[in-house]
């Protein structure tokens, strides 16, 4: 009944007695029980139904005719006193005396019998009738046999339909076992819908193969969980190590222009493009930074951030890293909350980054910094540029890492709105780009509702 | 250096890498054109064609693979350098098999694109690899038989559409039958490179003819010779 591992790895651990056998071994021991107390109840009632039997057959009639009678069976003997004393033996050995009337075992000669005294046939007279009891013995021990034999095969029947019904009642079990050695199997196909295991047929086997099935539900989530995570971790590897070839393929050239060409005349414009490039690598490398950061299980609820200086903070940002630039701030509506919950810093990036986005590819000369209410209630940040704006097809791809719009100009990573992207979903929300009032582009950072106040 | 530069187009998107590349490559003594997309460099070939391509595979919209397919299908044969930002295979595979003669992957050496084109040029320069064949020279290696006058190749009964550059590697491999050539010996016979060079376009090459030859299941007649190169013969 054991089963051998299907992947041999280590010891095999002691393996306990099957559920079936102790089934079966149960039943039977019951049926033993039961079988022994009846068999002792029936042997002691048959014992004395049979006493009783030999005792009423003990009556004492006429010498002639009892030793007529006893002398047909050797079993019986007789035995006549006469009011004297005088003993005479019809059949059988000398039986001793008895009590007249009470039936009475006693050994003669060896041979246990059963006798009873009564009075004879003439007065004074005594006659003593004795039968062996080796036949009723025999005969109590023939039915005693008889009832073990049908003990023994209850009790074998009860193993037996034990056998039998734990067989039906542990096969579910049994399922189970081969519906899980197969599970790895089926697991291993990435695509695989997360596997159920059915055990119908007892209640216990349907509530383990449920909650089977719903660990491995969970497990199965979590693997796709962490399949995909590890896709896109390898798509945004190769797509950053191809972002960062592009800058370096140019510097490498460069460098060795400047190698080759010792006395270039436009030596300065080659170095300008160096730096060019080295700075596109660090801008790249920092924004993988933040995004990496950003990728991070939010941390709690974040910190109570006031709208309005968060407004006046990246305004003071944009001003510092864009000296030329335009930077308005529209006080925020009396309907929008005063503070919301979430990371100052992160949403300080993300608004420079759109700040960087305008001057860089909308070629801006005035951003305008706003806070307003989404229709869900929650706050929407918004940067409106004065610049070249872009066309509405793109507005959704270039949200995406590495994704640059065709109107981009300068150097670039294609992370900057990705960046304010993931800040938005960060923050519960999204980022939609739309056409801004004042011609440009408008990139609105909404929060989610449940982290106004 | 009395002759004409060789005209060149450079094709990339990303203005840094295509003003650094226009540079070197001048200063490296080549006339250089570029175009940042695909209809413009098919634009740029068809004002006048150039003696050679390179040519970056990631292009926006109409990709470079896109476009080393629309010059062969117009039966132009410059040789093609693909450029590549991607290290995968796969890339590669697409590039080349489209009809480019050799890739480079990102960042790479000037020094070394410029060896590469100088000797595609040369190679281009002259018609064929070897003295224009004969009417009805044909060469036969087992169910192989390349007919050097038609430019066509047979495996049995199955014309192989080859690639020009699969053909010439072909070509040469079958000359050599039963001769074991290295991957060096193969790269200065086949694409005219005659000085050492980290690639493995050889190999690439020889998958593409494989996989050309074997098509119906024909067995192998281009044997790998491990730690040496590769061998046209019949049977093992």
């Amino acid at each position: 009944m054991r089963r051998s591992p299907s992947t041999a790895t280590g010891p095999v651990p002691r393996r306990s007695v099957s559920l079936r056998l102790r089934v079966a071994l149960a039943s039977a021991l019951s049926a033993t029980v039961v079988v022994v107390l009846v068999g002792v109840l029936a042997s002691v009632l048959l014992t004395r139904e049979q006493v009783e039997r030999l005792d009423r057959s003990l009556v004492p009639g006429s010498p002639a005719v009892l030793g007529s009678f006893a002398s047909t069976r050797a079993d019986l003997a007789v035995t006549l006193r006469g009011p004297t004393g005088t003993v005479r033996r019809v059949s059988g050995p000398e039986l001793p005396l008895s009590p007249i009337g009470i039936p009475t075992s006693v050994t003669v000669e060896g041979v246990d019998y059963r006798i009873r005294t009564g009075p004879g046939p003439t007065p004074g007279s005594l006659v003593t009738v004795g039968a062996t009891e080796d036949d009723t013995r025999a005969r109590v021990a023939e039915r005693e046999r008889l009832v073990a034999g049908v003990g023994v095969a209850a009790v074998a029947l009860a193993a037996g339909l034990g056998w039998l019904l734990a067989g039906r009642a542990v096969r579910p079990m049994r399922r189970l076992t081969e519906q899980a050695a197969t599970l790895d199997r089926a697991t291993a196909e990435p695509t695989a819908e997360p596997p159920i295991v059915r055990a119908d047929g007892s209640r216990e086997s349907e509530e383990l193969a449920e909650a089977l099935s719903a660990m491995l539900a969970r497990l199965h989530a979590e693997q796709e969980r962490s399949t995909a995570s590890l896709h896109a971790a390898r798509d945004f590897a190769a797509a950053a190590r191809h972002e960062l070839r592009t800058p370096l393929t140019a510097m490498r050239t460069d460098l060795e222009v400047l190698r080759a060409h010792p006395d270039l005349p436009e030596r300065d414009a080659v170095l300008d493009d160096v730096l060019r490039a080295q700075a596109r690598v660090e801008a790249t490398l920092t924004a993988l930074g933040h995004l990496a950061a950003g990728d991070l299980p939010d941390a709690g609820r974040g910190e109570a951030v006031g709208v309005v200086d968060l407004l006046r903070l990246a305004a003071e940002d944009a001003r510092r890293a864009h000296p030329d630039l335009a930077v308005e701030v529209d006080a925020p509506g009396a309907e929008v909350p005063e503070s919301v919950r979430g990371s100052l810093e992160g949403l300080r990036m993300a608004l420079a980054n759109a700040v960087v986005n305008a001057v860089r590819h909308g070629r801006a000369g005035t951003v305008r910094l706003g806070a307003g209410l989404g229709p869900d209630g929650g706050v929407v940040l918004t940067v409106d540029d004065d610049g070249t704006g872009l066309p509405a097809a793109e507005r959704e791809a270039v949200l995406g890492r590495f994704v640059r719009g065709s109107t981009a100009g300068g150097p670039g990573s294609g992370l900057g709105l990705a960046l304010v992207a993931q800040q938005a979903a960060r923050h519960g929300g999204g980022v939609r780009l739309s056409e801004a009032p004042t011609g440009g582009l408008r990139v609105s950072l909404a929060l989610g509702p449940d982290r106004a106040g | 250096m009395s002759e004409p530069s060789p005209d060149l187009l450079v094709v990339d998107d990303d203005a840094d890498v295509r003003a650094s590349l226009e540079r070197g490559l001048r200063l490296s003594g080549f006339a250089v054109r570029s175009a940042e997309d695909g209809p413009g460099a098919l634009r740029a070939v068809h004002e006048r064609v150039p003696d050679a391509v390179v040519l970056d595979l990631g292009l926006p919209g109409m990709d470079g693979v896109a476009v080393v397919a629309a010059l062969r299908a117009m039966d132009h044969d410059v040789p093609v350098c693909v450029l590549s930002a991607r290290d995968t295979v796969d890339d590669r595979v697409v590039g080349l098999e489209a009809g480019a003669d050799d890739y480079m992957v990102k960042p790479f050496a000037l020094t070394e694109l410029v060896a590469r084109l100088r000797a595609l040029l040369r190679r281009g320069a002259r018609a064929a690899p070897a003295p224009a064949p004969a009417l009805g020279e044909v060469i036969t290696v087992g169910p192989l038989r390349v007919d050097l006058a038609r430019r066509t190749v047979h495996v049995g009964e199955r014309a192989v559409d080859l690639t020009k550059r699969e053909y010439e590697l072909l070509v040469v491999l079958a000359r050599n039958a039963d001769v074991v050539l290295t991957r060096e010996r193969l790269l200065e016979l086949v694409w005219g490179y005659d000085f050492a060079t980290d690639t493995n376009v050889v190999d690439v090459f020889v998958g593409y003819v494989r996989r050309k030859l074997e098509a119906d299941g024909t067995p192998r007649l281009v044997h790998t010779v491990r730690g040496v190169g590769f061998v046209l013969r019949e049977g093992g």
